[in-house]
């Protein structure tokens, strides 16, 4: 029954929604990058962004620097992650329930705002000096070691090793373990196990999860602007961050570095994706696993491990945070404590409570256009497979391999060209683009995933029963998807939340969201109001992790 | 959901279309203070105002984004180079507000393509406890030993215009001075909060750079602070205002002009401890504990021909030399 099945307007519409919102921005950015002056009309400086990235000092090394950081970033998560994740899937830990949430504390909290809160603690005087005031405070070796390239690793790992860990976890519950209980009882050791089964069964989920954490460093502007000076630890990002905010600026140049992030990002995924291309992960059902018992000892170093990643990774940079919050005044170690940055941000009418009205209305709008879009999408790149399906899932890929800042730039060259008609740019609705834009692939992947599972039957049933294709879409295949999308609706809600890459460099006048008001409070005004932002950011995304984590469970 | 499709669709629109069309101003904090400028602009002219409050160097990318699509109607700056730099792009319509006469005339452009409202002072900052010590200028300040801090040029632009100012005052010993400065200890960190904050912790023992009017705010709150001046004199931030020359709304433009010197919003400005262009207008009370040191000769000209490759490669040589032993 493939009568109707030709119009593929579903498929259609999503070629056009996602070419608007990334396509076009892309393209847009690529050709700046080799014209710098093309949208006055002229091919003048062809290539001179480029070849002016050899004749600036400093580039080269920073480009090294960039790669450094990624691959220590992701060794370490990997090296965190992992044994999380083994702990959580193939033990009988107890608790793991409790330890699954306070892994989602880190990915929750933004890593620049860790990034702040460990710059808070560590610096001469900061929270630790006062907390080891006894002990004549943090050693200047590691104080040393925190401002350098190690310490903008650290705080980088503790804010993805989480990622690694719940996609392991995941990998591991679907992967039978009867061919490593074969092995065992074959006679094979753990480590043997380990290595010839495990690990290689595991590999396109450590390759998968290496490359986001991987893409998420590389690009991220956050973590080394605020790290990054004091560390003497120039970074590609935020050198594009610069050149792009802050006078005097340079545009042209700006676009040819993100280029070059671009391509380097995409290379390595096509690497991913050789590495991958023999490699299938067998069973997909969630099937027979035996817990493996670690006994008593191995409880506790399990619960130690967990426990202490948890101190490190949430537990300290949040406390600081909240302690910032209602600092008043410092005076200089004797430190007088208020509410009143708490009373800012709730007092109707305020800067703070309309930055976070704003950014819930945003937020809302777009992961509800997010969802709708991803499951109509979804459904036609299901019904339709082709070139033209593969087309759209890359292009729904791309703003999560290009570092954010620069789907950002682009978006601002492609929105306020000559030729746009209507006066977006300078309206709220810029940022729900450029939040659709950045995130909708979550809902994608969420609605890809549950159409896999939905056969033909009901909707053929329909059609023979004179259903149009809108009606089968609203009617049935919509409500089918309901679960998967609520989950995706949440995460794209959340990341939207938190968002500060889009909201700082897109925002309109008039307009504050609650990511550009803690940027600004910090760099301008008064840390502790960015803190108490923060900390109601963090409590709030929580709190919305935790409902659904206990959803999902139960 | 087709419901909400249509709701959406007719928020978008209500979005996109105003019957009377805002002012619209970009404009450099302190975000307080503009907002209620700009609120008394309102009140009075009856024309709403959208505010767009940013950094300078923010101010400055999002008029460089929109080079093809202006929408400002008027700018404040807290960088002289900054607004001297929009003049000479021809991006700025002269005009002389009312009353800029009785104000301090050498702050402004000499053709009236922009006027300063006001005006923060560079003073070294430090806690009440330990008064930092500047007898002898600034160059001593910088080339004495100690726990001494100075916000990023590149984050903050009281520090960039003072660099700027620094190479003017000893052109042939910048680059030394500040190298030396970073090998006795100098530590340039982001913003200006964000070196204040150290201070006030107790991380560093003086702010190099700072404004005063910043400073002042966190006297204001009870922070045991103080400024100093060292003699001689110090650079002037001047925060210039201007219209646009792409503005779609000359007159409301103007009259906001004007309005930004009258007496009453020059007793706002005053009273976050800024320096008034209004002579009539007295200091704050925290403001007037402390002198009003004469200001450093400043040729606005050279200094924005030369602020591209200073502050790249104070940037490059400065903040991110590689200081051994430490």
């Amino acid at each position: 029954m493939k009568t109707r099945l030709s119009l593929a307007w579903p498929l259609l519409f999503g070629l056009i929604v996602l070419s608007i919102t990334i396509g076009y921005p892309v393209a847009i950015l690529f050709l700046q990058s080799l014209f710098p002056e093309f949208m006055r009309g002229s091919a003048e400086g062809f290539l001179e962004a480029y070849s002016r990235i050899f004749s600036t000092p400093g580039l080269g090394s920073m480009l090294w620097n960039s790669l450094l950081w990624g691959l220590a970033t992701t060794s370490g998560a990997w090296l965190l992650g992992v044994p999380c994740g083994w702990l959580l899937a193939r033990t009988d830990l107890p608790g793991k329930k409790l330890f699954r949430i306070l892994l989602l504390v880190p990915i929750m909290s933004p890593a620049y705002i860790n990034a702040l809160a460990y710059v808070l603690a560590m610096q001469p005087g900061g929270f630790m000096d006062l907390l080891l005031a006894g002990w004549g405070g943090v050693p200047e070796f590691l104080r040393g070691g925190f401002f350098g390239f190690w310490g903008v690793t650290f705080v980088m790992v503790m804010s993805s090793f989480g990622g690694v860990a719940l996609a392991i976890e995941a990998a591991l519950r679907s992967l039978p373990s009867r061919l490593e209980d074969a092995a065992a009882s074959l006679g094979a050791g753990p480590w043997q196990v380990l290595r010839l089964i495990t690990l290689p069964l595991l590999l396109p989920t450590l390759l998968n999860a290496g490359i986001i954490v991987f893409l998420d460093a590389i690009s991220n502007f956050g973590v080394p602007a605020i790290m990054g000076p004091r560390s003497n630890l120039p970074l590609l990002p935020a050198e594009i961050y610069q050149l792009v905010s802050s006078w005097p600026l340079d545009f042209p140049l700006a676009t040819a570095l993100s280029v070059l992030l671009c391509v380097a990002a995409l290379a390595l995924i096509s690497l991913g994706r050789l590495l991958l291309a023999g490699h299938s992960m067998g069973g997909t059902r969630a099937s027979q696993i035996t817990l493996r018992r670690i006994g008593r000892r191995g409880h506790i170093a399990g619960w130690i491990f967990i426990v202490v990643l948890f101190l490190l990774s949430a537990f300290i940079p949040n406390a600081v945070v909240v302690a910032t919050s209602f600092v008043d005044r410092w005076n200089a170690g004797q430190l007088a404590l208020t509410l009143r940055h708490y009373t800012a941000i709730t007092a109707p009418g305020s800067g703070g409570f309309q930055a976070v009205l704003t950014s819930m209305g945003l937020s809302f709008l777009t992961a509800t256009a997010a969802v709708v879009a991803g499951a109509v999408t979804a459904y036609g790149m299901a019904r339709h497979r082709g070139p033209l399906a593969s087309a759209v899932d890359t292009m729904s890929l791309m703003p999560r391999m290009v570092p954010r800042i620069v789907t950002a730039v682009a978006l601002i060259l492609a929105w306020n060209a000559p030729w746009v008609f209507m006066d977006i740019y300078n309206t709220v609705w810029i940022l729900m683009i450029a939040y659709f834009a950045l995130y909708q692939s979550d809902a994608l992947r969420f609605a890809d995933s549950g159409m896999r599972a939905i056969g033909t039957n009901l909707e053929q049933a329909a059609e023979v029963l004179g259903a149009g294709r809108l009606q089968i879409f609203a009617r049935i295949v919509f409500p089918l998807l309901g679960p998967g999308l609520f989950a995706a609706w949440i995460t794209t809600f959340v990341v939207c939340m938190r968002d500060w890459v889009a909201s700082i460099i897109l925002l309109p006048p008039g307009v504050q969201t609650i990511g550009s008001f803690i940027f600004n409070q910090f760099d301008q005004g008064d840390i502790s109001a960015a803190m108490a932002m923060a900390a109601c950011t963090v409590v709030v995304s929580t709190a919305v992790l935790v409902l659904m984590q206990s959803r999902r469970a139960g | 959901m087709r419901l909400l499709i249509v709701v959406a669709a007719a928020v978008f629109v209500v979005g996109c279309r105003r019957a009377d069309p805002p002012l619209v101003v970009y404009s450099a904090g302190p975000r307080p203070l503009i907002g209620e400028i700009c609120d008394s602009y309102t009140r009075e002219h009856g024309r709403p105002v959208e505010l767009f409050s940013a950094t300078t160097g923010q101010i400055m990318a999002k008029l460089e984004a929109e080079r093809f699509n202006p929408r400002a109607d008027v700018v404040i700056v807290a960088n002289q180079t900054a607004a001297l730099g929009l003049k000479a792009a021809g991006r700025l319509m002269a005009y002389r507000p009312a009353g800029v006469d009785s104000t301090e005339t050498d702050w402004h452009d000499g053709d009236g393509f922009y006027h300063a409202t006001a005006a923060a002072v560079v003073g070294i900052a430090g806690r009440d406890e330990k008064p930092p010590e500047v007898s002898k200028g600034w160059r001593a300040v910088l080339l004495t030993p100690g726990r001494l801090v100075m916000p990023s040029p590149g984050r903050s632009g009281t520090a960039g215009d003072f660099i700027l100012s620094y190479k003017q005052m000893h052109p042939d010993t910048f680059w030394q001075d500040f190298l030396a400065a970073r090998a006795l200890g100098l530590q340039i960190v982001g913003a200006n909060s964000q070196a204040i904050t150290g201070l006030l912790i107790g991380a560093y023992d003086a702010v190099y750079a700072a404004a005063d009017y910043i400073i002042c705010r966190e006297i204001e709150k009870g922070e045991p602070l103080t400024v100093a001046y060292p003699p001689g004199g110090s650079p002037y931030v001047l925060r210039p205002a201007a219209i646009l020359e792409s503005t779609r709304n000359p007159p409301a433009a103007q009259a906001f002009l004007d309005h930004l010197f009258t007496q009453q919003v020059q007793v706002r400005i005053a009273a976050r401890h800024l320096l008034p262009a209004l002579r009539s207008v007295p200091l704050s009370a925290v403001r007037s504990r402390f002198p009003v040191p004469e200001p450093l000769p400043f040729n606005a000209l050279e200094a924005l021909e030369e602020q591209k490759s200073l502050a790249r490669r104070f940037q490059y040589e400065i903040e991110r030399a590689e200081i051994t032993g430490r």
